[in-house]
């Protein structure tokens, strides 16, 4: 009775090994899903968020500059302008 | 008898004669001795006055704060009136400078009056971009250093807008200098005067003292036989307030021996180079 189970197991074990060596793999799965869209209409009451626009703001700056002239022993002084652009979201 | 007589006494007279003589170089032996010795004296005393003098001199230190005061206004045409008014009120502080003199070398500084700027109005330029216009006021600075052994002096200049720094050389050279005997009385100092053309013609008044016998002054006046404690131009005054001897070694910058040193016409060039890029209005942009 042992060797009669004992062959079973045996020959049970080998026809499993050797059908398992020839199941082709798949890497990928198809997944099918189905989605149902539904048609949205805006409402004329809602309202509509508005686009952001750039604006700027420029600054203009007007500096006296001055530095000491030694052989002259006079202060000369200059206006230099400086523009800034400043741009940002409003 | 008679023979070791006459021997005894020509012994003693040879002695006597020998003693004389003795005495005799001796006393000129003394007198060259104290005559080397007074001579020694002398160039002892001598030598210790010379090196206290020298001492005195190129071992100085002095410092010497002074106050400058305006005398003429200034007007910018394309600043408001406002801001002029201003400007001309701030000037109005006497400006506080600084020399630091040691060892024959010095650095002299000003402390700039404070800055200020304000809003000169706002327009509209288009239907997004506003315009506004600032005012500013940046004081001058002025930073002029002197080494004993240059007959000049190299001066610093700052252009941060164009991001430029450098010295530039410059030897005083004067059209006309007077020696005057006007005597004006500054703390205690005996001052005389000296009047000096400059190359524009601008007529200075030096006022300087030998009590303090070392060549030393503020800005670049600094070749006239004693410390200089006023200046008195067209368009300002500077006045020594207080003279002590608290300067140490390192009050006295050194120039920065990274920046470039213009001289003569390069000198002259660059400055006629910076002022002109200077004077370009500059374009920067800012995302907030």
């Amino acid at each position: 009775m042992k060797k009669v189970l004992f062959s079973a197991l045996i020959i049970a074990g080998t026809t499993f090994a050797f059908a398992k060596d020839n199941v082709k793999s798949t890497n990928t799965l198809k997944v099918d899903k189905r989605l149902s869209l539904k048609k949205v209409t805006p409402s004329v009451e809602k309202e509509v968020v508005s686009v952001k626009k750039i604006c700027g703001r420029l600054v203009y700056t007007e500096e006296q500059h001055s530095y000491y002239d030694m052989q002259t022993n006079t202060i000369v002084t200059e206006t230099v302008g400086t523009y800034t652009h400043y741009t940002y979201w409003c | 008898m008679e023979l070791i007589l006459i021997t005894l006494t020509g012994v003693r007279t040879l002695i006597n004669i020998d003693h004389k003589l003795v005495h005799h170089y001796c006393k000129i032996l003394v007198h060259i001795f104290n005559l080397i010795l007074h001579t020694m004296k002398i160039n002892i005393i001598i030598a210790l006055f010379a090196s206290t003098l020298l001492t005195n001199l190129s071992g100085q230190h002095l410092k010497i704060e002074y106050e400058r005061t305006e005398l003429e206004n200034l007007s910018s045409p394309t600043m408001s009136g406002e801001f002029n008014d201003k400007v001309n009120l701030a000037r109005k502080t006497p400006q506080k400078s600084f020399l630091y003199y040691a060892n024959g070398n010095s650095f002299f500084k000003n402390i700039p009056r404070s800055s200020f700027s304000q809003d000169a109005g706002t327009s509209q330029l288009d239907e997004t971009t506003k315009k506004i216009k600032k005012e500013v006021f940046i004081d001058v600075d002025i930073k002029i250093y002197h080494s004993r052994n240059d007959k000049g002096s190299f001066q610093y200049f700052n252009y941060p807008r164009i991001n430029d720094e450098f010295y530039g050389y410059v030897e005083m050279n004067y059209k006309k200098i007077d020696y005057k005997d006007d005597v004006l009385k500054i703390d205690n100092y005996f001052c005389k005067l000296v009047e000096v053309t400059l190359i524009n013609g601008q007529v200075t008044k030096i006022w300087y003292t030998e009590d303090i016998p070392v060549s030393t002054g503020p800005l670049g006046f600094n070749t006239f036989p004693g410390v200089v404690l006023r200046v008195e131009s067209p368009s300002y005054v500077m006045t020594a307030v207080k003279i002590s001897n608290d300067a140490r070694e390192g009050d006295v910058e050194k120039i920065n021996s990274k920046l470039k040193v213009y001289r003569g016409d390069d000198f002259i060039n660059k400055m006629k180079k910076v002022r002109e890029l200077n004077s370009k209005p500059i374009l920067q942009e800012i995302k907030l």
